[in-house]
């Protein structure tokens, strides 16, 4: 019976990956939407797993922690918006500056508030973000051994940091603003046709400013639930690719909040599988597992996406007085 | 095309083959915004002599070919290094009749040749098309504009849901006339069923 | 370039450093001196001026590798895993095939471009076959790359034992100039007497830079001269106007990303051949590749230019590295100022408004001058 307590293991685990990637990818679904690329959500992830690990240590709050990470990543997209909406910039190269300024700062200013350390203090279990359902498995006496195994692989997949938690209602609710709401329509007007959608009477830099600023927020939250969740601080190279992963996640899901979950947690089982399979005492190379998740996701991306195409006016400045 | 079936093949093969394009979008497909007029112009003969040999490319040919076509089709401001995203709708257009035309093609397919150009450009494109036609070469129009096609054409062939469903002699009084080819083009039943 | 884009470069670098200097005030220290201890940090010696050359050179090659494919209209950020397959193919050659010296290093920069040339070539396969974006496939790739290198580096035959890295490439192999000549008992005592060759000798000084002169002008030559370049320019430009010209638009996706692989792949090998002499085993990788992107951007995408941009950026970075130890400040400073430049780089228009508002004031004043 231990095939489905290595199974919840794995899930267990793959969830836990996925959430941070869940976070970003939503991220980038709400800005392309819009119509800007945004290539920094990495550099949005830094900075808000920075600002989570901090504020959360010096508050000795994960939850203030959480917000202030949100805040970060928000500021420093406020800059991305600022860039491609008001300045026309280019979003790529606009998003490269970001996945500099971001760790960057965040390295620079973690240096600063904690004596010249390359991380922040780690938060110690009861200061890290809750795992709401601890316990509660374990607490479940089964007399049965086989109903033990079962109740313990139910603690492996359902025993979360509140983050996981939040990640997944998270995709509900960007999945309900963008489809059912005016709001959301708007956001996806612009990126589709913002002419049309100006000529409606639509403030199409409004919008996108919105939408950008919401994807650095989402990226942020991204990065906390890295910093003060997986693990218990900000260090140089935590955040090292993630942000990609979750715009490979988003690419994957067309752009869409479901499809980008799918893509997380494709993304996260594939991390998943290799973690496991590097406990076992099957002896492969810890070096060839470490690849499975990248080989992975590009087999899948060859097998079943093709050529995707992200919204109409995706990447393209928009100026009121064009010709 | 002369006893060749050419459908499904690349557009480098149906370019040699003989055919030209004006495409109707020409900021999309005619023309690489981004490159001079003088590139734009070479933008199906860059391999062939004496534009390059041996894979380089020789600037001075190229140039002077440029120049060559503007002085003939009047194509303003009368810089090579002009890059073409910079040249108005209508000189636009010149560029990509001059490449198209300069070829010599057997076949010229016209899209929508003169769509946003001025009174002038319009009468270079049609007076080039009835040019070609006098060479005894073939020339397709395709055009939304009822009146391009009485003034230019020989024949008219109207399109409606994909198909061609008649085809009429221009110089014929009866059949050539605005309401018969209106009425065609909107579905109705061809000339020789009204009769 | 154009002049006004050299403006703009130029406005966006004192921009950057102005808001690096302004982040370290708010930090605390004092930007005048820290400035300082930079310049003296690149200036000061013939030293540091070496070092400044050699941390330069494989910035210079992935800038020139990023700045190529942009201007095929492809973003290689997979720079970073071509320049990884390069180090490792170049590290193999060097240590295991016995060759005579300058045919060694030779080969071994060959091996390592065309490894890290199929390397690049995939990504570009995914994009014209699948039509996958080549950010992600190269990202991917970039990863995939590190672990590749690690598990190759972990073989016993090439493993050297006791330290986590490879064995050292055999000295027929080397690139650095006057390798064993400036240690030996001759040299050292020609150099003693000579104190500016003394330390310029120093670091390992080697012939990577001058191969990376030389790719930047033959770039620089392929995409201004030949039509190999002009197709890959007008694919990158415009795709569907190239199409329509004739040209077969996926295998020039493909080519262009070999290209760029194979100049990336260069970067790694001659850094194997000139200074580290070995492939490491890594935890992450090591970020020229990504740095070359901002070496690109600076440069907007010239061949040539990416030669100044990349001794800036590798300036720079090594400059900074002695802001820490001489008056504590973050060597993170230079990352933000850095982006920054990108940021402004990004944004000519804003610079646009800036000088135009100084250029107004100043005609405003000359009128009034005339009144």
């Amino acid at each position: 019976m231990t095939i489905l307590s290595d199974l919840g293991g794995i899930i267990g685990i793959s969830l836990m990956y996925s959430a941070p990637l869940l976070y970003t990818s939503l991220g980038g679904v709400l800005s392309e939407n819009s119509g800007v690329v945004n290539i920094g959500l990495e550099g949005m992830m830094t900075i808000g797993a920075f600002a989570g690990a901090a504020v959360a240590y010096f508050t000795q709050n994960p939850w203030i922690g959480f917000v202030a990470a949100a805040i970060a990543g928000g500021l420093l997209a406020l800059l991305h918006a600022v860039a491609c909406v008001t300045f026309t910039a280019d979003h790529v190269v606009s998003g490269i500056a970001i996945n500099f300024i971001g760790p960057g700062l965040a390295l620079f200013l973690t240096k600063i508030f904690f004596d010249g350390a390359a991380m922040t203090i780690p938060l110690d279990l009861d200061h890290k973000i809750p795992r709401p359902l601890n316990g509660f498995f374990s607490s479940i006496s089964v007399s049965n051994d086989i109903l033990k195994e079962i109740v313990g692989t139910l603690d492996s997949i359902f025993n979360q940091y509140a983050t996981v938690y939040i990640a997944f209602i998270l995709v509900f609710v960007i999945w309900f603003v963008l489809y059912k709401t005016k709001i959301g329509l708007r956001i996806r007007s612009v990126g589709e046709h913002p002419r049309a959608a100006d000529t409606l009477g639509i403030n199409v830099y409004a919008v996108k400013y919105l939408a950008v600023i919401l994807s650095g927020v989402l990226a942020g939250l991204g990065g906390a639930a890295m910093s003060i969740a997986v693990v218990s601080n900000f260090r140089a190279a935590l955040i090292s690719g993630q942000g990609f992963i979750a715009l490979a996640a988003m690419i994957f899901g067309k752009w869409r909040p479901q499809g980008a979950m799918w893509g997380c947690l494709l993304f996260g089982a594939a991390q998943g599988l290799s973690i496991y399979l590097g406990g076992t005492t099957l002896g492969i190379s810890s070096q060839l597992l470490a690849m499975l998740p990248y080989i992975i996701t590009l087999i899948v991306l060859m097998l079943f996406v093709g050529e995707s195409n992200g919204p109409a006016a995706n990447g393209q400045p928009y100026e009121k007085n064009q010709a | 095309m002369n006893g060749r079936n050419i459908a499904n093949l690349s557009p480098r093969e149906i370019i040699d083959s003989g055919i030209n394009n004006i495409p109707e979008d020409r900021q999309k497909r005619g023309l690489v915004l981004d490159f001079t007029v003088a590139e734009n112009l070479i933008l199906e003969n860059y391999h062939e002599k004496p534009f390059s040999q041996k894979g380089r490319l020789n600037h001075k040919k190229i140039s002077g070919h440029a120049i060559e076509l503007m002085e003939k089709f009047d194509i303003r401001p009368r810089n090579d290094k002009q890059l073409a995203g910079e040249l108005s709708g209508g000189n636009q257009q010149k560029v990509i009749l001059a490449r198209e035309i300069t070829n010599d093609p057997e076949v010229l397919i016209a899209a929508q040749p003169t769509r946003g150009l001025d009174v002038g450009a319009i009468e270079y494109v049609h007076r080039y098309l009835i040019e070609q036609r006098n060479k005894e070469k073939a020339v397709i129009l395709v055009s939304f504009e009822l009146d391009e096609i009485m003034d230019v054409s020989d024949r008219i062939a109207i399109i409606y849901d994909g198909k061609i469903v008649d085809i009429i002699d221009a110089n014929d009084a009866d059949d050539a006339d605005e309401k018969t080819i209106g009425l065609l083009m909107a579905g109705g039943g061809s000339s020789n069923e009204t009769e | 370039m154009k002049q006004s884009k050299i403006l703009i470069t130029l406005i966006s670098i004192i921009l950057g450093l102005l808001v690096g200097g302004i982040a370290l005030l708010i930090a605390g220290f004092n930007p005048i001196e820290a400035y300082g201890i930079m310049f003296n940090g690149i200036f000061g010696s013939p030293k540091y001026i070496a070092w400044t050359i050699v941390r330069s050179t494989p910035l210079i090659l992935t800038g020139i590798s990023v700045a190529f494919a942009f201007k095929t209209g492809l973003f290689n950020i997979g720079a970073e895993g071509q320049y990884i397959i390069g180090s490792l193919a170049a590290t193999l050659v060097g240590y295991f095939l016995e060759a005579p010296i300058i045919i060694h290093a030779i080969v071994a920069i060959l091996a390592g471009c065309l490894a890290a040339a199929i390397w690049g070539g995939i990504a570009g396969l995914l994009k014209a076959k699948f039509g996958i974006n080549e950010v992600i496939t190269t990202i991917m790739l970039n990863w995939t790359a590190l672990y590749f290198s690690n598990f190759v580096v972990f073989w016993e035959p090439f493993k050297r034992p006791n330290r986590d890295a490879s064995q050292k490439i055999l000295d027929t192999a080397s690139i650095e100039i006057l390798e064993k000549w400036k240690i030996s008992d001759a040299g050292k005592e020609v150099l003693n007497s000579n104190e500016f060759l003394k330390d310029f000798l120093n670091p390992p000084i080697n012939f990577g830079f001058i191969i990376a002169v030389l790719i930047a002008i033959l770039v620089w030559y392929i995409l201004k001269h030949t039509t190999l370049g002009y197709q890959l320019k007008a694919v990158g430009f415009n795709k569907d106007a190239a199409e329509y010209g004739g040209i077969d638009v996926k295998k020039k996706m493909i080519i262009s990303m070999a290209i760029a692989g194979a100049i990336a792949g260069v970067a790694g090998a001659t850094q194997v051949l000139g200074v580290s002499k070995e492939t490491a085993i890594l935890a992450t990788t090591e970020g020229y590749g990504f740095d070359g992107i901002a070496v690109a951007l600076i440069a907007s995408n010239h061949p040539i230019a990416s030669i100044p941009a990349g001794l800036l950026f590798g300036g720079l970075k090594y400059a900074g590295s002695k802001l820490q130890p001489n008056i504590g400040a973050p060597m993170e400073v230079i990352n933000i100022t850095i982006g920054v430049i990108v940021f402004f780089i990004a944004m000519p228009k804003l610079i646009q408004i800036i000088t135009s508002f100084v250029s107004r004031r100043k005609r405003g004043v000359e009128v009034d001058d005339t009144k």
